[in-house]
């Protein structure tokens, strides 16, 4: 398999399924593993991201899931749940993690900027966005990573409770009492953050 | 479920989603694929034991000859014990080493203690 991956180049590596790509990982054949890498590890670094409110170490979090699957790949007992095997264990370590840390520590490290390049030059935007991350940062670990799982990620309900490991009832109470934390917490602010959309829209 | 007449009045479902499109999205670092290959090691076990040096390789020959003495006082030593010299061999051979000793003054120091004592020193 090893062979035939590497003769089809990196052109074809776009074409192999996860599974194939897999089990040629399991024979430690890092351009397979490098195409899975290239596959989900957007979509991992950014629910670990949203897991830990942006801190710092979600790249090593995001990495050490990698790692887990290079080191067992047979921990995946079926290719086709391996982008969920793998937001679960990344999301499971990011909890484990940040468990027992102060909250302080996750607020301080919450001060990303969104990457535009005119974000300093948009102070209303800027509020808000931060308003609204702040807002998301007070949310129970386990609401944030419904709402990333299903709001940002766009999986569906069955999806995220899979990764969840919790009934899809489970998980629709999260999402439900999560965004009422969150329009509680924005309720404050409610004009200006209105204001700062409609400002958005024009 | 019950609705919250007092959030629902604050903040629609609409509003909300709109909202939290403004949230922080996070960039991908840059080169984090890279580094995560890197990162990855052979899958065999590293030995944390350090191994003790080899010893020096003896050479096959010379180990054959030293053996070889050994081999022919050890026929020797059967054809003297079948023949029933050896025993008399051995007993006059150490017969003869215990009586190199009679006669002789083994100095022990032990008499010459008194001549060193606090008394006689004084």
């Amino acid at each position: 398999m090893s062979a035939a991956i590497a003769a089809m180049g990196l052109q074809g590596l776009h074409q192999i399924s996860d599974a194939d790509l897999l089990l040629a990982a399991s024979h430690q054949d890092q351009s397979a593993f490098a195409q899975l890498v290239e596959r989900y590890y957007g979509i991992v670094h950014r629910v670990v991201w949203r897991t830990t409110n942006g801190h710092a170490d979600a790249e090593d979090i995001a990495q050490e899931a990698f790692l887990r699957l290079w080191k067992n790949p047979g921990q995946v007992r079926e290719a086709k749940a391996l982008k969920g095997w793998l937001m679960r264990v990344a999301s499971n370590l990011a909890m484990d993690r940040f468990r027992n840390k102060p909250l302080a520590e996750l607020d301080a490290a919450a001060e990303v900027s969104d990457g535009r390049p005119n974000a300093e030059q948009n102070l209303a935007r800027n509020w808000a966005t931060k308003r609204v991350d702040a807002a998301i940062a007070e949310l129970a670990e386990r609401q944030r990573l419904a709402l990333s799982l299903v709001h940002f990620e766009q999986l569906s309900n069955i999806e995220a409770a899979d990764i969840m490991e919790i009934s899809v009832d489970a998980l629709e109470s999260l999402l439900s009492r999560a965004r009422r934390a969150l329009k509680q917490h924005l309720a404050a602010d409610k004009n200006l953050l209105l204001a700062t959309l409609n400002h958005e829209d024009t | 479920m019950a609705r919250d007449p007092k959030t629902n009045a604050t903040l629609s479902d609409r509003d909300l989603d709109s909202l939290l499109a403004l949230a922080s999205k996070p960039e991908l670092p840059a080169g984090a694929a890279n580094k995560l290959l890197q990162r990855l090691g052979p899958k065999p076990m590293i030995a944390n034991v350090l191994p003790f040096p080899a010893p020096a390789k003896k050479s096959g020959r010379l180990s054959w000859l030293v053996g070889l003495p050994l081999a022919a006082s050890l026929a020797a030593g059967i054809w003297l014990g079948a023949m029933g010299q050896g025993t008399d061999y051995v007993f006059s051979m150490t017969d003869e080493l215990a009586s190199l000793g009679d006669g002789l003054s083994v100095s022990t120091g032990i008499d010459d203690a008194e001549d060193l004592t606090e008394e006689e020193v004084s």
